[in-house]
């Protein structure tokens, strides 16, 4: 299954999620896999990381595979903080019955 | 110009009087377990009028008791503890405490304050402990000798444990609007990392569909395990900005026995919106922990675990609550509307500084009605 074009993060935060969910939803009706880079994430919140664990988990559902391309420190750790490593498959994460990406 | 306090006392007696009736019949048609909230409201603003009254009047002793009175039912109608049988008990005492309290001072007699301590000793450890130590005085043999020794086996009974052992078990859901009044669970998390080693279990069941999900709303339910020998205070003190837009139960859980008595209501069920894919992992588990951040949760590899704490003001966090805040203001128009946070103790402070002018003021009405000629005139000129 090929890959398309990675979906670039900058700032995941409640500011910009209408235009964020908008990119996602976009990319839900593509096929193949999904490539998020999230390396230049300085600013996330809560309403960020909680749409693109929806985005990955809905992306899985159908049987396609998320790959994160590069993690910027500030993702991780808002990710760890909200338990939501997993939920987003960030890398280094093993998902059990899943892919390791 | 001296004021005579004393000409209003008559009214405070009789209106206190007639509201601890007013308390002592809603208390005995509460539902234990499931009361109805505005009847503990109701009861709440019964020690908080007279709390307020007797502080105005100099009755200290009266304002201090209802005041740790006032702070149990607070602790009840926020929901961070649940209504026990012991505690409505307690609560039913408490009245003809103050009955006796009230008479005594309005027939200028002496009132047991043995009797008093004890009962506002017991109060004080009933919110000091969450709930659990409601059960340890009732338990103690009825026929005790003395109120100090029948209050004394509390502290003992519902002791905290010993240092290293201490368990907090949080479950937290936020409420839809809680992103948008600016609040960020990932401050509060932060928050509770400085306290002790914090795993964070995320729980998406409610989450809808990326395309359905209203993405300004937060519909995450979380379960947080904090290991802290912290007080109970600095557990509530970081859901402080948070609280009327969560539903919130925490509990102490020492050496992995809980302590049932302590827990509030459990969240409600989900929000209706239906989990959208059985295949989904539900939930997620995160470790934030300020003095061991590399140990481990249950699905990370050794490289994910090595996760740095979140204090209050990493970037993330830090960045977070400005962040909803800003977008609060886009939301409403470019800032047109805007609004600010404040605690629940400064809404209180305010409150019983208007009660008191508004007092102050119909004293002064009264006194205005005694006056006559140009005295009067220059009265009511202000």
């Amino acid at each position: 299954m090929e890959n398309s074009s990675a979906v670039v993060l900058t700032s995941p935060t409640i500011r910009t999620i209408n235009a964020l969910q908008t990119e996602l939803a976009e990319r839900l009706d593509e096929s193949g896999n999904v490539q998020i880079d999230g390396t230049a994430v300085d600013r996330v919140d809560t309403a960020g990381l909680q749409l693109l664990a929806a985005f990955v988990r809905d992306v899985r559902a159908e049987q396609r595979a998320v790959e994160w391309v590069g993690c910027s420190d500030a993702l991780r750790k808002a990710a760890t903080a909200l338990g939501l490593e997993t939920a987003l498959c960030l890398p280094g994460i093993v998902v059990l019955g899943g892919t390791k990406n | 110009m001296d004021l005579d306090l004393a000409q209003f006392h008559s009214s405070f007696f009789e209106e206190s009087f007639e509201a601890l009736d007013g308390m002592e019949a809603a208390l005995l048609g509460l539902d234990v377990g499931a009361p109805d909230p505005e009847r503990v409201n109701s009861i709440f603003r019964v020690a908080h009028s007279i709390k307020g009254g007797a502080g105005m009047f100099g009755f200290k002793d009266v304002a201090s008791f209802t005041h740790t009175l006032e702070t149990l039912l607070d602790e009840l109608r926020s929901g961070r503890m649940a209504v026990t049988r012991d505690i409505s008990d307690k609560l039913l005492v408490s009245v003809d405490v103050m009955r006796a309290m009230l008479t005594a001072v309005q027939r200028k007699e002496a009132v047991d304050m043995q009797k008093v301590a004890d009962l506002q000793f017991d109060l004080e450890m009933i919110v000091a402990q969450g709930g659990a130590a409601a059960a340890a005085p009732a338990a103690a043999p009825a026929a005790a000798p003395a109120p100090v020794a029948a209050s004394a086996p509390a502290p003992a009974a519902a002791a905290p444990a010993a240092p290293g052992v201490g368990r907090w078990s949080i479950e937290f859901r936020a409420l839809p609007e809680l992103l948008l009044r600016g609040n960020d669970p990932i401050a509060i998390y932060a928050s509770l990392a400085e306290l002790g080693k914090l795993t964070v279990t995320a729980n998406m069941e409610a989450v809808p569909r990326l395309r359905s999900i209203d993405a300004e709303r937060c519909f995450l339910k979380w379960t947080l395990e904090l290991e802290s020998d912290c007080a109970r205070e600095q557990v509530d003190a970081a859901f402080e900005w948070a609280a009327v837009d969560c539903e919130l139960a925490i509990k102490r859980v020492d050496a992995g026995a809980s302590t049932p008595e302590a827990v509030a209501p459990a969240p409600s069920a989900a929000p209706a919106a239906a989990a959208p894919d059985a295949t989904a992992a539900p939930a997620a588990t995160g470790v934030a922990s300020a003095p061991t951040p590399g140990e481990g949760s249950v699905a990370a590899t050794p490289s994910a675990q090595s996760v740095a704490p979140a204090p209050a003001n990493s970037g993330a966090a830090a960045a977070a609550k400005p962040a909803a805040a800003e977008s609060k203001e886009a939301a409403k128009g470019g800032g047109e509307h805007s609004s600010i946070r404040v605690s629940i103790e400064k809404i209180d402070e305010l409150i019983n500084t208007v009660g008191e002018l508004v007092i102050t003021q119909a004293m002064l009405s009264e006194l205005g009605r005694k006056l006559d000629g140009a005295l009067a005139e220059q009265f009511a000129a202000g």
